[in-house]
């Protein structure tokens, strides 16, 4: 793969096209990734220098780690090597926003919530809520492809990205897509940087679909003794012919954290929507339907200042979750009927875990483990994903958790997607060994 | 006639009835829904994956090209073989093969036409809702080859959004999954690039698509405009007011005054623009929007807003658009459509400078189009009898095109590039934005035998692509 390289050189480099400074010892923390310190921090303030600079780095057999806030570097295996952050936060300019498009386009180094500042002065929002720390960038939202509780109703990453440019390892920004929603000209490469940890190309610049901020927006829950139920009611619910904007599966642990009680029941189901107010009153009216075979089992809703409060806290503890030190967190992607099952199976391993998941059949796991018991809990988890057709990612290894398997096994797919990353990517400059199948 | 040696092995794959290699039976599928043709040098009807693998894995070993076709109803030529070759005619696999309620998902052959999906899942209280206006012809494999949209596309998304798997025989002849019923899968998104990838990177030949309830309810109304602009500012509004309607179509006169001799669906013929738009959803509420709406467009000096009042009036003021194509056939011989997107705030300066195109080319274009997302498409009306006709029709859409993009659009909003779009490419895309595309294509079809000649323009050439004898088979 990669040869020696050598740093003073890549130092000189990259120091005539941007900002870079060569990190010491003591720097180099934030700066690392699963124990691995970058050598060199390079900051650059356009995206053609950012291409300049990724090329410097191909040409000079340095490996590059596309760095936004950073704050989710914890993904994927760990590095094959890190000599370079490539850092994408001086791009953060507004590009253009006509409102009457609903549309915008922002360089990919501005924050998620710098954005929806900016949107929602003419109200209208990127419709996303990830659980992403502050200062998570958009293309590196883009980049890691994580979704919240409204992607239920609104759409993925995949679904609101309309344009993309990135630097390329040639020294180059190309770009693929639009500025328009409706589009089928040339391959959608946007696809392809969705969840792709930068692995193909970094990202300076990204166009979006956005959205009115909705009329209305109530937010209620019901308890439940088991998952299960709680899945059953939730596939009813599937069946509106207006989505829920959030159908969140959490249980006692998760939702004792964000502020909400459920009086010693082990599980809620906690439920948004938003639209029209008639629209909104029906779907309430709908889910206490859906969930009043549980004997005594209330829907409690909660007053709009309220919710406002238990959503945000409950994005806000998920993203710290994530990655809270001495904890092990999985993101596991499952059909949505089978969401109630795996939890259930889930809820069993490691010690008071906290699980939380979405509407869409996205749900996590996290629990305090020592790195003894690392690898049997993802053992016992991705066993009972698989089972139910799903897929499990290890998130937050730890810092001993070197050796866990992070993607999983093999999938006749990957094949394919070496072979492209070996077209956009030959030397593997950009993050190699840290997405599936080694890439 | 004997077939040939290299039809022989096709026959031996999927039998004698399944290939067509006389000229004769070859002419049928020389044309699709574009103004192009390309006859091919022998067509397959495979019945199964495995034999598409084997036909793909034949064509492999003989260095022949080969282009799958669904319903040949695709308007960018992407369906003939302008290389010539192999046609792969995919509509004896036309079987539903799951349907999975729990998780509202499908799984479908790619020869299943678009209508007959939904017509087998509206018994459940389902349907598919990318719904091309040649729905009841166009495939789910083509579907997924061009990123179709339809009218419904505004609120709910097109193709890619609702295709969440496919199986797929690669250009290497092998078959692969991508993609699943669970959303956000680890990985690069194969689905999504392959979605519109307008067959130039494999065949599927299975597709897992998203279910979705039927709406309640539905609030149909037309709206008649004495001119464009009021028309274009009703759109602008209601939707800057937060209403975004299932679907917002907008028609000029030309086009009107076409539908309403074909149809009677009450269009008025002395009106300059009409509006079709639609609410759904859950019941409560949508005399509200719908209301809202009226009161929009009336502020917008509408002449009239009519709200439908049963399902059979809905269809008959949709009979109008979805059959507005076929209609023009009454005041023209032919029609090209143009299919072209802008932002949605460009619609009305871009309107007027169709409307200057056709003035300089002489040629009349009747304008139908999504107005809710910006895709418009301007038909425009020929003779291709009269000599040159064809010629400066297709000029004035490359002019249209331009428009298009110099108002921050793109080249295609669903009917895809093909081969009508290809030469235009260039125009929106820098020869290095292509490179980096084509790093996908050398990717997954390094052989370049899956569809040649489509969406990249080729060096050196304009629609010739030498055609070669299928090698070493002797014809």
């Amino acid at each position: 793969m990669i040869e020696q390289v050598d740093l003073a050189t890549v130092e000189t480099e990259l120091k005539s096209v941007a900002d870079t400074r060569k990190l010491d010892g003591s720097e180099a923390g934030p700066w690392s990734i699963g124990g691995v310190a970058a050598a060199l921090v390079c900051t650059p303030s356009d995206p053609e220098s950012l291409a300049e600079a990724l090329a410097a780095c191909d040409r000079t057999g340095a490996a590059v780690v596309p760095w936004g806030g950073g704050t989710q570097q914890g993904l994927g295996s760990p590095p094959e090597r890190v000599d370079v952050a490539l850092v994408t936060t001086k791009l953060d300019r507004l590009i253009e926003h006509e409102p009457g498009d609903m549309t915008v386009t922002a360089q990919a180094g501005m924050t998620l919530s710098q954005l929806q500042s900016t949107l929602g002065a003419h109200g209208q929002w990127l419709p996303l809520d990830p659980p992403l720390l502050s200062g998570a960038t958009l293309g590196g939202a883009l980049a890691t492809d994580v979704s919240g509780p409204r992607r239920l109703k609104e759409g993925g990453l995949r679904d609101l990205v309309i344009g993309t440019r990135a630097a390329n390892v040639d020294g180059k920004v190309s770009r693929a897509g639009g500025k328009v929603v409706k589009n089928v000209t040339g391959y959608d490469l946007n696809k392809l940087h969705v969840g792709s940890l930068g692995t193909l190309g970094i990202l300076t610049e990204v166009s979006f679909k956005v959205a009115p901020l909705p009329p209305a927006d109530r937010t209620w829950y019901c308890t439940f003794d088991d998952p299960q139920s709680a899945g059953l009611a939730l596939s009813k619910l599937l069946w509106l012919p207006v989505s829920f904007a959030a159908l969140d599966l959490v249980n006692a642990a998760t939702a004792e954290e964000f502020g909400l009680s459920l009086e010693g029941a082990p599980w809620a189901l906690l439920a948004r929507a938003t639209g029209f107010g008639p629209a909104v009153e029906r779907q309430l009216s709908e889910f206490r339907t859906a969930t009043r075979a549980r004997e005594g089992a209330d829907t409690i809703t909660v007053d709009e200042q309220q919710a406002e409060g238990i959503w945000s806290d409950y994005l806000e503890k998920s993203a710290k979750r994530r990655w809270a030190e001495g904890w092990l967190t999985c993101r596991m992607a499952l059909p949505s009927a089978e969401q109630g099952a795996v939890a259930a199976a889930v809820a069993g391993v490691g010690e008071r875990p906290r699980i939380w998941g979405h509407g869409t059949g996205a749900l996590f796991w996290s629990a305090a483990a020592e790195a003894a018991g690392r690898a049997e809990a993802v053992t016992r988890l991705r066993e009972a994903v698989h089972k139910a057709g799903g897929r499990l990612i290890v998130e937050n290894r730890g810092k001993d958790g070197i050796d866990l398997d992070v993607w999983g096994p093999e999938e006749p797919s990957y094949e394919y997607m070496r072979a492209i990353k070996r077209q956009y990517d030959p030397r593997g400059t950009l993050n190699p060994g840290r997405f599936v199948d080694g890439i | 006639m004997q077939p040939s040696r290299f039809a022989q092995e096709l026959i031996d794959i999927v039998g004698e009835r399944n290939v067509l290699w006389d000229d004769y039976d070859l002419r049928l599928y020389e044309y699709d829904g574009s103004v192009d043709r390309a006859l091919p040098q022998a067509v397959v009807l495979p019945e199964s994956a495995e034999q598409v693998a084997e036909i793909v894995k034949l064509c492999n070993r003989a260095s022949v090209p080969y282009t799958a076709r669904g319903g040949g109803t695709g308007l960018s030529g992407g369906s003939i073989p302008v290389a010539g070759g192999v046609l792969i005619t995919l509509v004896k696999m036309n079987r539903v093969l799951e349907v999975d309620l729990d998780s509202l998902r499908a799984v479908v052959e790619p020869g299943l036409v678009n209508l007959q999906l939904s017509e087998a899942v509206a018994g459940n209280g389902l349907y598919y809702v990318p719904d091309p206006s040649s729905q009841k012809a166009c495939t789910i494999g083509g579907n997924v080859g061009e990123n179709s949209g339809g009218p419904h596309t505004l609120l709910y998304g097109v193709t890619t959004n609702h295709v969440l798997g496919v199986e797929v025989v690669m250009p290497d002849g092998e078959l692969v999954e991508f993609g699943g019923k669970a959303l956000d899968l680890p990985g690069y998104d194969l689905t999504g690039a392959f979605v519109g990838s307008e067959g130039t990177l494999g065949i599927a030949t299975k597709i897992t698509v998203r279910l979705v309830p039927l709406p309640e309810d539905i609030r149909t109304l037309l709206a008649v405009f004495n001119t464009v602009d009021d028309a274009s500012a009703t759109v602008s509004e209601v939707i800057g007011k937060g209403i975004i309607p299932a679907a917002i179509e907008m028609m000029d006169q030309m086009a009107l005054q076409a539908v309403e001799a074909s149809v009677h669906a009450g269009y008025p013929e002395d009106a300059a623009a009409v509006l079709l738009i639609e609410v759904d959803g859950l019941r409560d509420g949508l005399d509200e929007q719908a209301q809202a709406i009226r009161d929009i467009a009336e502020v917008h000096n509408a002449r009239s807003v009519r709200i439908a009042k049963d399902a059979k009036e809905r269809e008959l003021l949709w009979s109008g658009r979805k059959g507005a194509f076929g209609a023009i056939g009454r005041i023209s011989p032919e029609y090209y459509v143009v299919d072209g997107v802008v932002p949605r705030t460009k619609l009305p300066e871009v309107l007027e400078a169709i409307a200057e195109v056709g003035r300089r080319y002489d040629l009349r274009i009747a304008n139908v189009f999504h107005a809710g997302d910006g895709n418009l498409h301007p038909l425009v009306l020929f003779d291709g009898a009269i000599p040159g006709e064809l010629e400066r029709t297709k000029e004035a859409g490359a002019e249209i095109m331009r428009i298009c993009i110099r108002a921050g659009g793109v080249l295609s909003g669903e009917h895809g590039i093909g081969v009508e779009k290809a030469g235009l490419m260039g125009e929106l895309f820098s020869d290095h934005d292509m490179e980096v595309m084509l790093k996908l294509k050398a990717a997954l079809d390094p052989e370049g035998l899956a569809n040649p000649g489509k969406i990249f323009p080729t060096p050196g050439r304009c629609v010739e692509i030498p055609r070669r004898p299928l090698a070493g088979i002797g014809w």
